[in-house]
């Protein structure tokens, strides 16, 4: 039980970083995008190819290549490889505008996912990569699970501060403008394209940092953990908790991921219980965007 | 008496499809001085100033600043040449106290990058309460109503764009377009905005602006353009203009 509730913990704490990057495009910004899960999924791949390897693998032959890095830097391979696969994306999707914009990301979710899912040299495909080694930092290894719940909370009262920092900052002053008006932001000599851009970055850079953690927490990665399904999942956190500013995303990530939990103790058979919590997500955010389209805690509507 | 011009428009052309807007305007703008342009509904007005600021790519024609052409440029590095603009449905940034409206058009450009604002925090922390007065102290002189501290959203129509033009100033312009400024502006307001209009051109300020209301545009321009179904039809002294009697019958007699 102790253990199941460390378990929550660590999990809420992967998905706060991902709630909080989507919120800086999404809620300040005012870009709906799809493919959050996939920068989380580039950041896992890369963490996991980065940080494999060392004498006892056996693992390194079947992967495109192992670097057997200290975890420090393997999670900053993720975050640059985060970053980098957002440039990328963020260079051709915003070069469309409104709803096409959406539809883009959409694409370049299921793109990465196939790429993830057929390139079997890369990092075994449909197979996965197990046996990802549990991190080491500077001397201390984690194994147990509240020993995760640290890492987590040290890497968030790292990385965290810097997203709140930039939500206040000119910078994320220049986004909110830019999304209650593209036109007039741009009158006063603020690039949309460029300020979007760099949204997009920061994201998938902090996204591709949690992704490195939660693939060291599950230690097996495979590609259905970063599908379009995960990318809808993040994009509701938002929804449910609000967006725009700080309190939002975290409520709606605890609810987001307490809430299976609850409905688990209510006692249901288990292959019931999946598909009924499914049901019950989809109702929830329907009457959720009927009643309260800012989410529970929300500055701003995403409608 | 006619200043070297600060904006000048040769032969611009603008068609929708099969519609040709604007059918060949030249027009410049001198110096320091307030430009109208008037004409009726659908003369293309608005259609020019969205061709000079780049929100529109014209087919033809060139449109300078100060010498350096600026034809097809992306409306934001327009601005950043130090050309500003009006929209005629306003546009203030809704969800934004109306304070912030103000703080970021005084923002320098470099310093609204990621980069700039996480590696120079300690930097805009600092500015901010010398930011915020010079913001506070634009709102006054232009007289958009208290309290600051709430959604730009909020405010009366008039208000807001009194708050546009605080914007305006605020930032570093030296040109600025407004697209009827006093349309839909109670009669105490028009004449605020006059003065403030006058007052920016005394700083040297060149300004253009599209007005309906005559009396308006015969207190603060001294120049004006009158436009009909796409081009030039006079221009001159604002008195000369319209005094001519086939020009009001444009004007008026619709
Ligand atoms: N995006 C567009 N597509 C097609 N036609 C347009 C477009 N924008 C404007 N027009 C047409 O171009 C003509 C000129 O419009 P414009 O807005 O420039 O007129 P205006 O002189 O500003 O008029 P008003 O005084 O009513 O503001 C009008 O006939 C208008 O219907
Ligand atoms: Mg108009």
């Amino acid at each position: 039980m102790e253990n199941y509730v460390l378990h929550l913990l660590t999990m809420i704490g992967i998905y706060a970083i991902l709630a909080y990057s989507m919120n800086l495009v999404t809620g300040f910004g005012g870009l709906l995008v799809f493919c959050l899960a996939g920068f989380y999924g580039v950041g896992a791949y890369t963490h996991t190819l980065l940080q494999v390897g060392g004498a006892e693998s056996r693992l390194a032959d079947e992967l495109l290549f192992s670097a057997a890095c200290p975890f420090p830097v393997a999670l900053l391979g993720a975050a640059l490889a985060g970053g980098g696969a957002a440039i990328a994306i963020g260079v051709v999707a915003l070069r469309f505008r409104g709803d096409f914009f959406v539809f883009a990301t959409l694409g370049f979710q299921m793109m990465l996912y196939t790429v993830l899912y057929n390139w079997n040299e890369l990092g075994r495909g449909a197979f996965g990569i197990y046996g990802i080694p549990r991190p080491v930092v500077f001397g201390w290894e984690i194994n147990q699970p509240w020993e995760y719940v640290v890492l987590v909370g040290v890497v968030d009262t790292m990385v965290l501060p810097f997203l709140f920092l930039l939500y206040r900052s000119p910078f994320g002053l220049s986004l909110k403008a830019l999304r209650d008006n593209e036109r007039a932001a741009e009158s006063l000599g603020i690039s949309a394209f460029r300020q979007h851009l760099s949204a997009l970055m920061v994201a998938g850079a902090f996204s591709g940092i949690a992704g490195g953690l939660y693939a060291s927490y599950v230690t097996y990665i495979d590609p259905t953990s970063f599908g379009l399904n995960e990318s809808i999942f993040i994009v509701s956190l938002l929804l449910l908790g609000g967006s725009g500013n700080i309190r939002g995303p975290i409520i709606g990530t605890v609810v987001m991921i307490l809430l299976p939990e609850a409905l688990r103790f209510v006692g249901l058979p288990d292959s019931f219980a999946a598909n009924l919590r499914e049901i019950i997500y989809g109702f929830a955010l329907i009457l959720l965007m009927y009643w309260r389209p800012r989410g529970l805690a929300g500055d701003f509507s995403l409608r | 008496m006619m200043n070297e011009p600060a904006l000048t428009i040769k032969n611009l052309m603008v068609r929708f499809g099969e519609v040709a807007v604007l059918r060949g305007v030249s027009a410049s703008l001198p110096s320091g001085a307030v430009t109208a342009f008037v004409g009726p509904n659908g003369a293309g007005k608005t259609t020019l100033f969205h061709a000079i600021s780049g929100d529109l790519l014209p087919d033809k024609g060139i449109v300078s600043l100060r010498g350096k052409p600026i034809t097809g440029m992306a409306p934001w590095k327009v601005a950043r040449n130090g050309l500003g603009k009006m929209f005629q449905d306003v546009r203030v940034f809704d969800s934004l106290t109306v304070i912030d409206n103000v703080l970021l058009a005084l923002h320098e450009h470099e310093g609204l990058s990621v980069w700039a604002s996480l590696t120079g925090v300690p930097m805009w922390r600092r500015h901010a309460p010398k930011l915020l007065q010079e913001a506070e102290s634009w709102l006054e002189i232009v007289g958009v109503e208290r309290p600051y501290d709430r959604p730009a959203g909020l405010l009366s129509f008039g208000n807001k764009k009194l708050l546009a033009l605080a914007r305006l100033m605020a930032g570093k312009f030296d040109v600025f377009l407004l697209d009827e400024p006093t349309a839909g502006v109670s009669p105490v307001l028009v004449e605020r905005i006059a003065e403030l209009i006058r007052k920016m051109a005394n700083r040297g300020i060149t300004i253009a602006l599209i007005e309906h209301n005559f009396s308006f545009v015969t207190n603060v321009a001294e120049h004006v353009y009158l436009m009909r179904e796409g081009t030039i039809q006079d221009w001159g002294a604002t008195e000369e203009v319209l005094a001519k009697d086939e020009n009001r019958e444009i004007l008026i007699g619709l």
